[in-house]
């Protein structure tokens, strides 16, 4: 019966030193990398979302600026809303010696007829109702054309974002979550 | 023969004590080992979820950056846009300025702006009157000033004036 007994010491102290210890070691270690891991994760985590609601205040913020610069030149929609303020439009592209690695610069010259200067006035003040970016620019000449009509010739110049389509997907996707 | 009167009982291999004992032996055993299992269970899911949290973080890093990335461009834009506007705004009240200048006594026929100044051709009844009421003002725009004066029949005159020097309106647009 003793040998028995002696026998089962043996076996369990075997067990317990060749399994259990090392595993509990092992398992500490596991849990004390685990535990950093969760810290370093929210500390990421957190982070995360503070850069998120960072971006998604500044997209909503900043839409119609994002829009403007995102959208590609269309002359019948700048045509569109020119015209409510002038008698007569017409565009006359010139070769942009403006450049910028950033965006995409057109430069127009635009020749206009309208009964008073109020109406390039009221024309520049459009500008952010126009989904382009656009910038009004020096030469500027206003002629007097008969006793009624001003003959307006001005250039502008159009801001296009270059990288704007190919991070366009990127945004949509942060701005459906 | 017999010499006894009760019926002999077969001797148990294991006496009742020493079965207890095995069954507590055993227990005991089955428990150590059980909890070697518990711990090798519990060590390999902590280290699946360690495994799963680092690939977290990575993504979410990766998701951050790209996030700063756009932060950086919409300031970007929103900077230059607010740059142009400015720019449109102050050629707006450039003009409107320079065009207030112009007394009703004198007429403008044709007005040309450019960066290094301006022109302005028109009619005036004297040349007093363009002198008094329009150069003047003009002098404190701009750094020269030249003005021409061709006679008309009607005893007015036709004037050319040149006028060089910039005109504030935030000039280019440079980030």
């Amino acid at each position: 019966m003793l040998i028995w007994v002696l026998l089962y010491l043996l076996l369990v102290f075997s067990f317990i030193f060749i399994l259990v210890i090392p595993v509990v070691k092992a398992y500490k270690g596991v849990n004390s990398d685990y535990v950093d891991v969760k810290a370093r994760h929210m500390a990421v985590k957190n982070e995360h979302d503070t850069v998120f609601e960072r971006l998604k205040s500044l997209q909503a913020k900043y839409r119609k600026v994002i829009a403007a610069f995102e959208n590609r030149w269309d002359e019948k929609r700048f045509m569109e809303q020119a015209r409510k303020y002038f008698l007569q439009v017409r565009l006359m592209p010139v070769e942009s010696n403006v450049s910028d690695p950033n965006y995409k610069i057109y430069e127009i010259n635009a020749l206009t007829k309208m009964e008073s200067p109020q109406n390039f006035y009221r024309f520049l003040e459009s500008f952010p109702s126009i989904p382009f970016v656009l910038q009004a620019d020096f030469p500027i000449a206003f002629k007097a054309h008969g006793s009624d009509e001003i003959e307006g010739i001005f250039r502008i110049r159009v801001y296009e974002e270059k990288k704007g389509v190919e991070s366009n997907r990127s945004r949509e996707s942060v701005l459906n979550r | 023969m017999r010499y006894s009167f009760i019926k002999p009982k077969r001797k148990p291999s294991i006496d009742s004590e020493s079965r207890i004992l095995a069954i507590f032996l055993a227990v005991t055993l089955l428990l150590v080992l059980g909890f070697w299992a518990f711990m090798l269970t519990k060590k390999s899911s902590i280290s699946k979820e360690t495994l799963h949290l680092r690939q977290q973080t990575r993504q979410l890093k990766q998701k951050s950056q790209s996030y700063r990335a756009q932060i950086e461009r919409i300031e970007h834009l929103a900077k230059k846009y607010e740059t142009i506007a400015t720019h449109n705004t102050l050629l707006k009240e450039s003009i409107r300025n320079l065009f207030d200048l112009v007394p009703d006594q004198i007429t403008l026929t044709k007005a040309v702006l450019d960066k290094g100044g301006l022109v302005l051709y028109g009619v005036t009844p004297s040349k007093d009157v363009y002198n008094y009421l329009l150069l003047a003002p003009l002098k404190s725009v701009f750094q020269r000033n030249v003005t021409t004066f061709y006679p008309l029949k009607n005893g007015w005159w036709r004037f050319v004036s040149v006028n060089e020097g910039s005109i504030e309106s935030g000039s280019e647009v440079e980030e």
